[in-house]
């Protein structure tokens, strides 16, 4: 665990959170739950380490690297 | 409709200009004439059909479901559950890509001006720009477009005038060495940032005045294409077969300038114009990424979703992505072909079958 970045993200979270939750307060639960879970899923993310970590792009070269590999031919 | 705002066409037609430029002027050059060779200004020539037919895709399926974007009516061509499946789809390619470009972006800030800058302050301080403008809404990024569309072309002009005594013609030579066949592989790669003129499947209908959304949308892939063929064949002519060796052609051109020891450190120029383009650019990619995501979910306001969105756009520019060299294997290797997938195949086949869904339709009315 990184300490200092989990900190620092909840931070920010809490300060998204302090700025739109006057606007949201008037929505309806379903933009409530759309913002939070957004939200959730970046603070999630954020604890990882993401850089050396294989995300969705990695992923797609695995599944289309025989094309590629067909071109460089 | 979630916007209440319209832009004009022509100010889509602008928009859309940096939004393929602000990256493609950069790096693409050098990743044209890997495969290309001599003949890189032909590749951007094919790359232009990729444009060109997904605007036509994008128009025909606006005049099928006008007022409707991408995600609401992938709902109605497919049905639902396939049609929330293709929305999300597009919504997390975009995600994946602003995060990219983001990235692209600031790599070029830290590697090129500010060394010692981390580069987290240099992404989240452009994500925090782009946040207001698309708090604004589209108007807000139309008007920005227009504005800074000046600033972003005519810099341009005047570097190409002022090197103009150092090109050297002769490079142009020998046209179609080894056939057809190279120019054709270059376009490979640039061909996914013409086609990221599908980003118009969303903003079709916030024109005031759609019937002229395909004129000036077909303009922009005009103006696109002729571009990117100026900013290639001054590269070729500027430094010949070195151009594929060089990660940032136009860049390195800048540094060239020097007229009468006033002219000189350009490069300060190309900085201003990238910061300008790919704020447009992220902006634009931004919006769209918002506004899906809030059809996607059906909720009653875009605006709450967009803190949270950069947030993720932030981590999407690390996520999977450790270095530079990463990053442009993965840009030659894959993207190429799952952008073909998404930008070209499916929205040809949701036309297909918006197609098929609409003809009984209009028998019926006739009859």
């Amino acid at each position: 665990m990184r300490w200092g970045v989990t900190l620092g993200v909840t931070l920010l979270v809490l300060l998204i959170i302090l700025f739109e939750l006057p606007a949201l307060r008037q929505k309806p639960l379903r933009d409530k739950i759309a913002f939070f879970s957004l939200l959730l899923c970046g603070w999630v993310l954020a604890q990882f380490d993401l850089p050396n970590m294989a995300g969705p792009v990695t992923w797609l070269n695995e599944l289309f690297k025989p094309w590629g590999n067909l071109m460089k031919k | 409709m979630l916007e209440k705002g319209k832009i004009s066409a022509f100010q889509m037609g602008v928009m859309m200009y940096p939004t393929i430029i602000a990256t493609a002027i950069l790096s693409l050059p050098a990743t044209m004439a890997t495969y290309a060779h001599n003949d890189l200004w032909l590749s951007p020539i094919w790359a232009s059909f990729a444009g060109f037919l997904t605007v036509y895709v994008s128009h025909r399926l606006h005049q099928y479901y006008p007022q409707q974007t991408l995600i609401e009516y992938s709902c109605q061509i497919v049905g639902l559950i396939p049609g929330k499946l293709i929305g999300f789809l597009y919504c997390f390619l975009y995600l994946m890509w602003t995060g990219q470009i983001v990235r692209n972006y600031a790599e070029f800030v830290v590697g090129a001006f500010l060394f010692n800058t981390p580069i987290v302050v240099v992404i989240a301080s452009m994500i925090l720009v782009c946040v207001f403008a698309v708090r604004g809404g589209i108007e807000v990024i139309g008007r920005a477009a227009l504005l800074f569309m000046p600033l972003f072309v005519l810099p341009l002009c005047l570097m190409v005038l002022l090197l103009l005594p150092d090109l050297d013609w002769q490079n142009f030579f020998p046209v179609l060495e080894n056939g057809i066949v190279p120019s054709l592989k270059g376009a490979v790669v640039p061909h996914i940032w013409l086609g990221e003129f599908w980003l118009t499947a969303f903003l079709f209908p916030l024109l005031a005045d759609s019937s002229k959304g395909r004129k000036w949308g077909m303009l922009s892939v005009l103006a696109v294409t002729i571009t990117m063929i100026a900013t290639n064949l001054f590269s070729l002519f500027l430094f010949g077969s070195d151009v594929s060796s060089m990660l940032y052609p136009l860049m390195i051109a800048s540094r060239y300038v020097s007229i009468a020891d006033f002219f000189e450190n350009l490069e300060s120029v190309v900085m201003a114009v990238w910061v300008l383009g790919a704020f447009v650019k992220i902006s634009v990619f931004f919006y769209v990424i918002v506004l899906g995501s809030a059809q996607l979910m059906e909720v009653t306001d875009y605006r709450p979703l967009v803190w949270p969105i950069g947030f993720l756009i932030v981590l999407f520019s690390f996520w999977g992505i450790p270095n530079m060299i990463v990053f442009n294997y993965l840009d030659e290797t894959s993207l190429p072909y799952y952008g073909f997938f998404m930008q070209i195949l499916l929205p040809l086949l949701l036309l297909l079958i918006a197609k098929l869904r609409n003809k009984p339709q209009r028998m019926k009315s006739a009859a």
